[in-house]
């Protein structure tokens, strides 16, 4: 037997009193190649019997298994994912009853006003049906959404700065969350080149580009930017550029060192001056 | 743990399907402790119910590569004595973690099939069976790399999934370099287009070449 390959192995470091240090040893140890490990165990001492053995391995992979998938699901950016992904669910919801409600009112009332006004005749109507009051807990249902998203919006943008202190300077604290959770996480933006951070969220304008079905996207949710959405469309390409460039470095940033920097923003504003002073301005 | 029975066909309900023995796992219709192996959702499944031999014998062992939520694994841990589980994602380990709960053969490991080295100390040498299915690039990379993991009979199940290679080359160009860069190392015994619930996948059931 070679002695250096059971030292490699996940039972070999290990007091066999304590799984808590085997599934450690199974989470982060390595070896080159595998051997004949429940025989080794055997030989070693460190179990008498086979079924012994995959009974103790059985337990030890269950445990590292558990621990460090969620440790890897239970992180600061997963869970700011999760929470931008729920503000822009309630704010599809809101828009679709919201056109429901003015379809309704508008029915109801036979009048062609806003939703307020038209709730304003209901109320001060004499004759009363019982469909009114379907149509009021239909608007209060709105109310609560809204109030709901804006304060899931607010908690987004006071955590951003603590998540990604610099992307969420150059993007803003939506626009940040919203590039993480399209990414999946920090730690994948940050290792995405910026030719797809420029494009993330254009996924179908991007992949009929492969196909050869159209031209490139420009840009993706990154849109959203005023840098982008304000400047001239001709200029959008390079804009949209220069932007993501900025943005994949302050992801980097974010991920590694975690540490406002200043100077990478005022940098983009540099670059943002060069580029608009080209003229086609608007 | 139920002890290791073979697959077999059975009629439940009117309706003849491919079962294993034990506890059930995702709502699939049992008779007998006998469990029916959906090939809609599982590609070994499917191939094996097209009377391809794959491999998978009574007291097997396995590693499963790409083990996912865990339903072809439950199924392969009915037939095999032990299954290493290799997932990458931590989302769908939460659900494997549950099958394996009631099976102790299933031995699960959230690592990166793209890194044996990483698994190489826990999983043993040897083994009868390799089964990949694993949406990544450099899939044939993976076979060749996890190949020290099986013994000179040993058998490889693995399937391609062209989408995953490369979306814009058609899965057909994909298949044929596959096979040549597996060829490298392993005796090609069977290929199998999947076509009705599983498109753009082609099953490929090898031997392992000796090293040279």
């Amino acid at each position: 037997m070679d002695p250096e390959c059971i030292e490699n192995a996940w039972f070999c470091k290990t007091n066999p009193e304590a799984t808590l240090s085997e599934s450690l040893e199974i989470e982060e140890g390595s070896c080159i190649s595998p051997h004949s490990w429940p025989s080794l165990a055997i030989e070693s001492g460190y179990v008498s019997t086979v079924e012994e053995y995959y009974s103790r391995l059985y337990d030890s992979a269950f445990q590292a298994a558990q621990k460090s998938a969620s440790a890897l699901t239970k992180t600061p950016d997963r869970q700011i994912s999760h929470a931008i992904r729920t503000m822009d669910d309630y704010s599809r919801i809101e828009n679709e009853l919201t056109v429901r409600l003015s379809e309704w009112l508008g029915d109801y009332t036979g009048l062609s006003q806003d939703i307020s006004k038209s709730l304003e005749t209901i109320s001060t109507q004499p004759d009363h049906s019982h469909f009114d009051t379907y149509i009021f807990s239909l608007h209060d249902q709105l109310e609560s959404l809204s109030t709901e998203r804006e304060k899931l919006a607010r908690f987004i943008e006071s955590e951003m700065p603590y998540i990604a202190p610099n992307l969420t300077q150059m993007a803003g604290p939506l626009l940040a969350a919203r590039l993480i959770s399209i990414a999946g996480s920090l730690e994948k933006l940050a290792k995405k080149p910026s030719g797809t951070l420029q494009v993330l969220g254009a996924e179908n304008a991007l992949f009929a580009h492969l196909r050869g079905r159209a031209t490139s996207p420009k840009h993706g949710v990154i849109y959203t930017h005023e840098y982008i959405s304000k400047t001239h469309p001709r200029l959008r390409g390079n804009v949209a550029r220069a932007l993501s460039g900025k943005l994949s470095i302050a992801a980097r940033v974010d991920y590694y060192s975690g540490i406002l920097n200043p100077e990478l923003h005022s940098d983009l504003l540099k670059k943002m001056d060069q580029i608009r002073s080209r003229g086609g301005n608007k | 743990m139920t002890p290791p029975t073979d697959y077999q066909y059975l009629d439940i309900r009117g309706k003849t399907h491919l079962v294993t023995k034990g506890p059930p796992v995702y709502g699939e219709s049992t008779k007998n402790g006998w469990r029916a192996w959906d090939p809609t959702r599982s590609k070994l499944g499917s191939v094996i119910t097209q009377d391809i031999d794959v491999g998978l014998s009574k007291n097997v062992k396995v590693l499963y590569l790409g083990a996912a939520n865990g339903t072809t694994v439950s199924h392969v841990s009915d037939v095999a004595s032990i299954v290493y589980s290799v997932e990458f994602s931590p989302q769908p380990m939460r659900d494997l973690l549950n099958v394996a709960r009631s099976r102790t053969n299933i031995i699960p490991l959230l690592k990166d099939a793209r890194r044996p080295e990483t698994y190489s100390h826990v999983v043993e040498s040897n083994l009868d069976l390799l089964i990949q299915d694993v949406a990544t690039r450099g899939q044939v990379k993976i076979a060749l790399d996890n190949k020290k993991f099986l013994s000179p009979h040993g058998k490889l199940f693995l399937v391609i999934k062209a989408r995953s290679e490369n979306v814009v080359t058609h899965p057909d160009l994909i298949f044929k370099s596959s096979i040549e860069d597996l060829s490298q190392e392993y005796a090609i015994l069977q290929t199998k287009k999947l076509t009705s619930h599983h498109k753009d996948h082609l099953a490929i059931i090898a031997e392992p070449l000796p090293y040279k």
